[in-house]
């Protein structure tokens, strides 16, 4: 039945603001205590008290029947019983009073009713004094308001003056009247206020607040329908404050049932529908059947309240929709009690609480509904229960918004901390991979250059320096060594242009020193580099081995062969590209074939994945490099 | 006395100096008229001497030759030539842009000395296959739909002018190791055509590169 949604906010949060904790309390506190007060006020001491009445039932609102004709009554009084009958014209009535006075008042004197119950028109010695509600609309919806006229100078005269009150019970077929009083202006005067203060200006405060609620929180939701709690109470508000406007609508067109069924009963029974559906999601709690079934028998309970024969309908709005109410707002107050008893935070307790508080008052309206004595609807008091509940709920809605939200910001803070700190750590570790990469490319180039050197450059000034260590040796031959050295080192250089990929290129230098070489020979060099595919995996260690194994190829050529020409040609077979040195000489001799040179050749050849084939015979060597 | 090249030599290791000093002194056609050691020697000799040829290292104890070169340039009257280390292409490309004609490598022997001085004198241009590698990277390479003779518009990727399709064949075999003569006759040309070219590249790497020369100046330290 149960299951957690998942919301920003934890539920269990605990509320540490005690201080708004301790003002609502003490607001429903001088709530409760100025709801008493209105009842238990001072009247003035000098006035006339009304309380024995003769009393007429008539349908006639024009003519008032004589002074000393009917039943003596004594108010407060019943005059029309609920259910008793349906006909309108048995709803109506005249009371007259006689006041004797011994002199007339020379101050201004004012008639004050604590609560009209219906429609009346009040006349003095024959002079209207005024109309509590309308005539002709038949609704007395302000069934506690106070009403106070004025009598004008002149009219109050000394020994007897008439009073008398026409009445119409509305559709409801109640028809009673309560005490009421004369006295003078200034001492009814703030009676009056205070009390039109708390059976009007109050009621239409909190109608105000509970519109204000519903429309906020209803905004709330609009823009985030996630959050159904918020929507939720925006309904159970507009509910509540619909249920408080039907109060103040006095002149409407269309008729009383279709006016109760959609405003005042129905909206109670939706409200406690509405207000079982916020505690379920303020508690985390759903109950989709529950919830709709509830809904339904709202639905049906104001239907049935409308449809049922007039004799019952008042026994359906109180027993039944009573009922409802009253079992659905102990719910949940129970289920709230529970949720307390779970959390033990303050603002559960708080929640709690207002329900509670709405119970209470509710019961006030409850009696007073059922209730067939002439105090009947003095006790109107659920509006009473709604600010503290609205205060309460809202601060907890207000704050759950606040703490998303910060709750939010805070997570975002994190992230971007945790976003920068995690750039810094991989700037870091890059740089820290950049530097080793570095080290490790350092170390492999210097690794490199010291084979190479020892394999070429190295080992000639190496001879080169054990022959000048003989005693007997000629200058040229340490000198041709030392050139061959330099030579090398030309080819290192070479095989580290950047272009090394490019063999013809690579070639360029190589051709320009053989020529200078060549200059003072007898012997021609034909050149025949043609372009090759570049080979990007070429490097300057393996171009380096291409130029030593030329090197010693044209070095043999010029030294051993005695040829005219010397040809070095590149070019593309099978998709290999391939360097080629032959000569026009008269071939190797065994002795000096297959020496020291060519091993060397192979050798390198070898580390190059090169193949390198040797085609000797007697018109010339042909040396050929497959790549 | 009067076909006698007048030459200067700035260069501060002394077996250098001795070595390229002797060389001029041995032809007839040369004239040594003064040594220096040092940027600020070689400018005042410079002034003073206003020699034919100017023979200069780049790496001097008080600054670099490139100064000098530049300083021969503006004048009009003296031609420069580097002193360089084989595999230094690209401070030889530096001195070209700065207004050197040609380049000396320390450790050629008498005759390449007169021999280089000589043809530069002559109006002859030198340039080795390294060097024309390095120039190819330095301009940008032409459009394949041009004319031969028309230079392709520059892109942002290369900061030199623009070459001709011809110049840049010219350059690309002269990086193979092709000798002028080859080069003629591979492009059906006449080696004085071939001469020319090599000569308007040089012109092109000097012209593009006076924009840059305060920023290059900065580079090396001048300003």
């Amino acid at each position: 039945m149960t299951e957690s949604s998942p919301g920003i906010v934890p539920r269990n949060w605990r509320d540490k603001r005690i201080l708004p904790a301790i003002i609502l309390c003490l607001l429903a506190w001088l709530t409760t205590v100025a709801v008493k007060y209105d009842y238990e006020i001072a009247l003035p001491e000098s006035r006339i008290d009304v309380s024995q009445l003769l009393f007429n039932k008539s349908t006639d609102r024009h003519n008032a029947p004589a002074s000393n004709f009917g039943t003596q009554v004594e108010l407060p009084y019943v005059w029309r019983e609920v259910g008793h009958a349906t006909d309108k014209n048995e709803a109506t009535g005249w009371y007259t009073a006689v006041i004797k006075l011994n002199v007339p008042p020379n101050r201004l004197w004012v008639v004050y009713f604590p609560n009209i119950t219906a429609n009346s028109t009040i006349y003095l010695n024959g002079e209207i004094l005024g109309r509590g509600v309308k005539l002709n609309n038949l609704l007395g919806q302000m069934r506690q308001r106070p009403l106070y006229l004025n009598i004008p100078n002149g009219i109050l005269r000394a020994d007897e003056n008439i009073l008398q009150l026409y009445m119409e019970s509305g559709d409801e077929f109640f028809g009673s009247i309560e005490p009421f009083h004369l006295g003078p202006e200034e001492s009814f005067k703030d009676v009056y206020t205070q009390q039109y203060f708390f059976k009007v200006m109050v009621v239409k405060l909190i109608g105000g607040l509970l519109f204000f609620a519903a429309l906020a929180t209803g905004a709330i939701w609009l823009l985030r329908q996630t959050e159904s709690l918020y929507g939720w109470f925006a309904l159970t508000c507009l509910l509540w404050s619909i249920n408080i406007l039907t109060e103040f609508l006095v002149d409407l067109t269309y008729p009383m049932g279709l006016f109760k069924l959609l405003f005042r009963y129905s909206s109670i029974a939706f409200f406690c529908a509405m207000l079982v559906i916020v505690v379920n999601r303020y508690r985390n709690t759903r109950a989709a059947r529950i919830e709709w079934l509830l809904v339904c028998i709202a639905a049906a309970l104001s239907i049935a309240t409308v449809l049922l024969p007039e004799q019952y309908k008042q026994a359906m709005s109180n027993y039944g929709i009573g009922a409802f109410a009253l079992l659905l707002i102990s719910y949940s107050f129970f289920a709230l009690l529970k949720n307390y008893l779970q959390t033990r935070t303050t603002t559960d307790c708080l929640v709690a609480y207002s329900v509670a508080v709405i119970f209470f008052f509710s019961i006030g309206d409850l009696q007073a509904a059922i209730s067939t004595t002439a105090e009947k609807y003095s006790g109107m008091t659920a509006h009473f229960g709604a600010p503290f509940f609205v205060m309460v709920l809202g601060w907890k809605l207000i704050k759950d918004f606040v703490t998303a939200r910060s709750h939010a910001e805070e997570l975002n803070l994190n992230l971007e901390r945790r976003v920068a700190e995690k750039t810094r750590e991989l700037e870091e570790s890059f740089a820290r991979m950049q530097a080793l990469e570095k080290r490790q490319i350092l170390a492999q180039e210097r690794d490199r250059l010291i084979m190479d050197m020892h394999d070429g450059l190295g080992g000639q000034l190496v001879s080169a320096m054990s022959m000048l260590e003989y005693d007997n040796i000629d200058r040229d031959t340490v000198s041709s060594a030392i050139k061959d050295a330099l030579e090398d080192m030309r080819l290192m250089i070479d095989a580290l242009d950047p272009v090394s990929d490019d063999l013809a290129m690579v070639l360029g230098s190589f051709r320009q020193r053989l020529q200078k070489t060549l200059q003072g020979t007898t012997i021609k060099l034909n050149w025949q580099v043609q372009d090759v595919p570049l080979m990007e995996d070429l490097g300057p260690h393996k171009t380096l081995q291409i130029l030593r194994i030329l090197q010693e190829a044209v070095t043999n050529a010029i030294k051993y062969s005695g040829a005219s020409m010397i040809t070095i040609a590149t070019g593309t077979e099978d998709d290999r590209a391939y360097l080629m040195v032959s000569d026009d000489g008269q071939g190797m001799q065994d002795s000096c074939g297959k020496g020291r040179g060519l091993d060397n050749m192979q050798r390198r050849a070898d580390a190059l994945n090169a193949r390198l084939s040797i085609d000797n015979s007697s018109s010339g060597v042909s040396l050929k490099l497959v790549l | 006395m009067s076909a006698s090249h007048r030459i200067l030599i700035v260069e501060d290791q002394e077996h250098t100096r001795n070595r390229l000093a002797d060389a001029i002194r041995q032809h007839p056609d040369l004239d040594l008229v003064a040594e220096a050691e040092t940027v600020a020697q070689g400018l005042g000799y410079l002034n003073s001497l206003q020699p034919d040829v100017l023979l200069t290292d780049l790496n001097l104890p008080d600054g670099n030759g490139i100064e000098l070169i530049r300083s021969a340039a503006a004048g009009d009257t003296t031609e420069s030539m580097v002193i360089t280390v084989f595999g230094d292409e690209k401070h030889v490309v530096s001195a070209l842009q700065a207004g050197a004609t040609g380049y000396l490598l320390k450790d050629c022997d008498a005759v390449d000395v007169s021999k280089a001085i000589l043809q530069m004198r002559g109006g002859g241009s030198p340039i080795s296959p390294s060097i024309a590698r390095h120039l190819l990277k330095h301009f940008h390479p032409p459009q394949a739909n041009l004319p031969a003779e028309q230079p392709a518009t520059p892109d942002s990727e290369k900061s030199g002018p623009a070459l001709t399709r011809r110049e840049h064949e010219v350059l690309r075999l002269i990086a193979k190791g092709f000798s002028y003569q080859e080069i003629a006759e591979t492009l059906s040309l006449s080696v004085h055509t071939v001469t020319s070219h090599i000569k308007h590249i040089y012109r092109k790497l000097a012209v593009g590169s006076r924009g840059e020369a305060v920023y290059e100046a900065s580079q090396i330290g001048l300003l």
